[in-house]
């Protein structure tokens, strides 16, 4: 199984408050052109699926949902095989 | 539970009738499945309660959530859910479901499918937020509905994702109606519609359309619009400013809708969102007020998004979305607040018999040393009603240290652990509960009632212990724990009686004191019965019968299952007989003794019933019983193809599952024989190895059977000194101990190996002695089992009984004969069936001595193509030489 970890970058449409924060537990909050994104470290699969679902909640529009590179160029979230 | 959860929701009066939607739902009502699929605040559930309402369709209407993720949860609320319409519904299958050990889900939903098939008219089953099921039994049992329910019923699912349900299927079976948002979204029409004729608040064309374009007819957004409209002069302004900036827009909105309430409304509407359901005198302890009821009811009629769980407007919830944005204002202002909130409500659920709640409020704060003693309090409760996911869900959740200091929580947690089969997990929380006790009990300060308390308690944890032991092979600890438990328990403990009865006739088995295993078993019987527990009661009956089978007492132990057949079928609830696989065991004790007195044909029938039954037990041994016993008549019917697939489903659960040492015996002597009556003695050889067979091996009770093939194939390699001992110490250990089934299967064994030492006159001895034990109880099959290797002794056994005098009865060896022809008959059928008419031909020259030139020359073929037919003979009469291939022919009959 693979698993997802790491940094990841989702981008939602519109302008969501900062105030949201908390919601989005340990998610960092920023804008780009009309977007939010939403940064932070993930913990596993399920975690994801847990953002992905209160984005869900709130009818909020999902654009994308990217890992993040690092400085060196190369992908940080790990596919680990267990 | 909560009854709440079945009330079709109360829509308000500000509906906008949708005609195009009626026509689509309507055309479900001619299908199975009608899917409802759209993000909240779509207004899924007001559509679906005003289509039923307006069309009076009989409708089961189920709102779940998170604690619905338990099977048997689940189809409890679906048959109370159901018995709002049809209130005599189910009642079996409810009682069923309720208890420790219920029959598998799957087997009681096919019970209340045959239930529906009943009701003649349309039933809707609404199952209102889908989402929250993430369960995979829940979700297989939908399937299952999905798969088998009439065409009277239909099922509706409302939810915010997609249904893992395989949709493809069902929409390829023209069997689906969808709706999504781009059905359910407002059209500016609507929005004029509801704007004016409903809420009455002027409203301009132009207007509705930028309202759609900005909402994009999202229900949810367009009623807030609305509430924050409110007392505005300006609309046509409000609309523009609408979203103007790119906000969130139910950020924008919801701060719109609370600027215009009071404080004391405000202040509501936020600290009661941390409530999944509310209630008046809830709100008031909570908020400290005395209000609360007036307060719900006007925002209820405000349309503030409050929903009424029932007629009487005892409880409320508000619509999810709402929530969210409440709580999320709540939560970046006063943390403080929102702990003394949960602790509050935490407090009022507890003090209101609603435990379940008040653990998750307290988990919501992580209070989780007072989750842990809610759920000590309530853990027996959840055990005998049956909802073990829930106990499991939170015990897997909460922290170990802290269950291992609640001795109550402790047990059943680890007893719901046991059955699962995660025995080491369940052994550190038995032994920290058994260290908690025993110190209450020894100290000099406990009170009485605390000692005795905890006592019984201790009786539990023993009987846990026991249980645990007894699957992993210690019958000494076993039978401590369960000298332990006795002491301990009271009378009333019925249900820990039978089991502590239970380990100890286990033990007494492993240990041979076979009577002593008997009566115990009896006993756990006993008190199986006074428990009420099926599982109890068709397990220890079927131990009963199949310790006195293993004694050769056949009359007595079918007797015993056949009585209990009836009394099932005459009981309250004689749909068990076709679900509990615990009575699969009784229906194979009976296929078993049928099989060993060889009327195959009724032991097929009864196997058959008992396969199907047993197919969802829990119990893997049962499993491979039944496998090996259908095995086993199927040989004394001649089907070996079918034995080959039923060995390697066998060997299947073996190796994904830990079965008693009995049940593995028995498979390596089945898949032993097969391997030494194909000549396969190498891998014969290995197979016994794996399974740690030697010579020198010490046996125990349980393990008996399995070295019957080991020595035949010891005999065959002539390794007679061997197969000697062991069959020394097999005849002395179950001569002692009367198991005389499986004396039967030594003796012949011992006439084998009198045979291959040249001995004809000593075998044919052998087989008398094992004919006179056979002869009390008719137990033939063994000759039938090893016919083979004996056949050639048999016309000399027929002939002393005959002429000399024995106390073998002529009805037995008529019936001896009987069998062997007919199972021959089948054989020869099979084979003839098998061999091509050129091979028949070939056989038959060859039975007349011609040489493969002869037959060449007698065919027109070439020596080659003749080589080839004997070489296919050889193989298909499973013979390795012309010569035997030829005494084989003539035995059957083919030549």
């Amino acid at each position: 199984m693979i698993i997802m970890k790491g940094k990841i970058r989702i981008v939602i449409k519109g302008h969501l408050d900062k105030e949201w924060k908390d919601h989005f537990e340990g998610m960092n909050i920023s804008y780009e052109a009309g977007s939010t994104i939403l940064t932070c470290n993930l913990k596993d699969d399920a975690h994801l699926h847990g953002i992905l679902e209160i984005i869900r909640d709130l009818n909020l529009t999902l654009i994308s949902v990217n890992p993040i590179e690092d400085e060196t160029g190369s992908i940080v979230p790990e596919f680990q095989n267990i | 539970m909560l009854l709440t959860k079945l009330h079709i929701p109360v829509h308000g009066n500000n509906i906008v009738h949708r005609p195009r939607l009626f026509e689509l739902l309507n055309s479900g009502l001619q299908r199975k499945l009608i899917l409802v699929s759209a993000p909240a605040g779509y207004g899924k559930t007001t559509l679906i309660s005003y289509w039923i309402g307006q069309n009076n369709i009989p409708a089961v209407w189920l709102s779940l959530d998170k604690g619905d993720n338990d099977p048997s949860v689940f189809l409890s609320y679906i048959i109370k859910g159901i018995q709002t319409i049809r209130h005599d519904f189910g009642q079996g299958a409810f009682r069923l479901l309720n208890t420790p050990n219920s029959p598998s889900v799957e087997s009681i939903a096919s019970l209340l499918i045959n239930e529906l098939l009943s009701i003649n008219q349309n039933v809707l089953l609404v199952l209102d937020d889908f989402h929250q099921i993430r369960n995979n039994e829940v979700l297989k049992l939908i399937t299952y509905f999905l798969e088998h329910i009439s065409v009277n019923t239909h099922i509706v699912i409302l939810t915010r994702s997609d249904p893992a349900l395989s949709l493809s299927r069902i929409r390829s079976q023209n069997q689906l109606v969808e709706l999504r948002s781009a059905e359910l979204g407002f059209t500016a029409n609507d929005i004029f519609v509801l704007f004016n004729k409903k809420l009455k608040i002027g409203l301009s064309r132009d207007d509705a359309y930028v309202l759609e374009t900005k909402t994009e007819g999202w229900i949810a957004g367009l009623q807030l619009a609305a509430l924050s409209m409110h007392g505005r002069d300006d609309l046509s302004e409000f609309v523009r400013d609408l979203k103007g900036d790119n906000r969130y827009i139910m950020d924008y909105l919801i701060e719109e809708v609370l600027k215009i309430q009071t404080d004391g409304i405000k202040d509501f509407l936020l600290q009661t969102s941390i409530l999944e359901q509310m209630s008046a005198p809830l709100c008031n302890t909570i908020l400290k007020r005395s209000d609360s009821q007036v307060i719900l009811e006007t925002l209820e009629n405000e349309n503030m998004f409050v929903i009424p769980l029932d007629n009487e407007r005892n409880w409320y919830r508000y619509h999810h979305l709402f929530a969210e944005l409440l709580k999320q204002r709540l939560y970046s202002k006063n943390k403080e607040l929102i702990r003394e909130l949960h602790d509050a409500a935490g407090e009022w659920f507890k003090n209101n018999s609603m435990p379940l709640f008040a653990i998750d409020h307290a988990i919501e704060t992580r209070n989780f040393e007072k989750s842990v003693a809610i759920l000590g309090e309530m853990a027996e409760e959840l055990w005998k009603t049956g909802q073990h996911a829930t106990l499991m869900k939170y015990g897997d959740f909460l922290p170990d240290e802290l269950i291992k200091k609640n001795t109550n929580l402790s047990l059943y947690y680890a007893w719901i652990l046991i059955i699962a089969g995660k025995n080491q997990r369940a052994e550190q929380f038995l032994e920290c509960a058994g260290k908690i006790t025993n110190d209450i009990i020894n100290h000099k300060d406990s009170s009485y009632e605390a000692v005795q308390f905890n006592k019984r308690i201790l009786g539990k944890i023993s009987v846990a212990f026991a249980c645990l032991y007894a699957k992993t092979a210690f019958p000494q600890n076993t039978l401590n724990y369960c000298k332990a438990a006795m002491v301990n328990l009271t009378e009333e403990d019925s249900f820990w009686n039978s089991w502590a009865w239970y380990s100890i006739g286990w033990a007494e088995e492993v240990s041979g004191h076979i009577s002593e295993s008997i009566d115990a078993v009896e006993k756990a019987l006993y008190y199986g019965k006074k428990s009420g527990s099926i599982y109890l009661i068709t397990t220890n009956a079927y131990c009963v019968a199949y310790l006195e089978q293993r004694m050769g007492l056949y009359t007595s132990a079918y007797r015993k299952c056949s009585e209990l057949l009836r009394e099932y079928n005459a009981g309250d609830n004689p749909e068990i007989s076709e679900l509990d696989p615990g009575l699969g065991q009784i229906y194979m004790c009976i296929a078993e003794i049928e099989c060993m007195r060889t009327d195959f044909d009724a032991a097929f029938e009864h196997i058959k019933v008992a396969y199907t039954l047993c197919r969802n037990f829990s119990n893997s041994s049962v499993k491979v019983w039944v496998r090996l016993i259908y095995s086993l008549i199927l040989f004394g019917r001649g089907d070996f193809d079918g034995i080959m697939q039923l060995l390697v489903e066998t060997e299947d659960i073996i190796n994904k599952n830990t079965v008693s040492p009995s049940a593995r015996a028995i498979y390596i002597d089945m898949k032993g024989k097969q391997l030494v009556d194909n000549n396969e003695y190498e891998n014969a050889h290995r197979f016994f190895k794996m399974n740690g067979l030697s010579p020198e091996k010490e046996i125990s009770f349980v393990e008996d059977r399995g070295f019957f093939s080991f020595v035949i194939l010891l005999i065959k390699e002539g390794k007679n000194k061997e197969a000697e001992t062991i069959l020394s110490k097999l005849e002395i250990m179950l001569q002692g101990a009367k198991w005389i089934e499986t004396l039967i299967s030594v003796k012949i064994i011992y006439a084998i190996l009198q045979k291959n030492a040249g001995d004809n006159k000593k075998a044919v001895i052998c087989l008398l002695k094992s004919l006179e034990l056979a002869s009390d109880e008719g137990i033939l099959m063994p000759f039938i089992f090893y016919y083979d290797w004996i056949k050639d002794l048999i016309p000399d056994v027929y002939k002393i009984q005959a002429s000399e005098k024995t106390n073998i009865p002529r009805d037995l060896t008529e019936k001896l004969k009987q069998a062997i022809e007919k199972r021959n008959k089948i054989i020869r059928k099979s084979l003839k069936a098998e061999l091509s008419t050129r091979e028949l031909e070939v056989l038959r020259y060859l039975s007349g001595g011609l040489r493969n030139k002869e037959i060449a020359d007698k065919l027109f073929v070439s020596i080659d193509t003749v080589k080839t037919h004997v070489r296919n003979i050889l193989l298909k009469l499973e013979v390795d030489s012309r010569l035997r291939a030829v005494k084989k022919a003539k035995e059957l009959g083919l030549t």
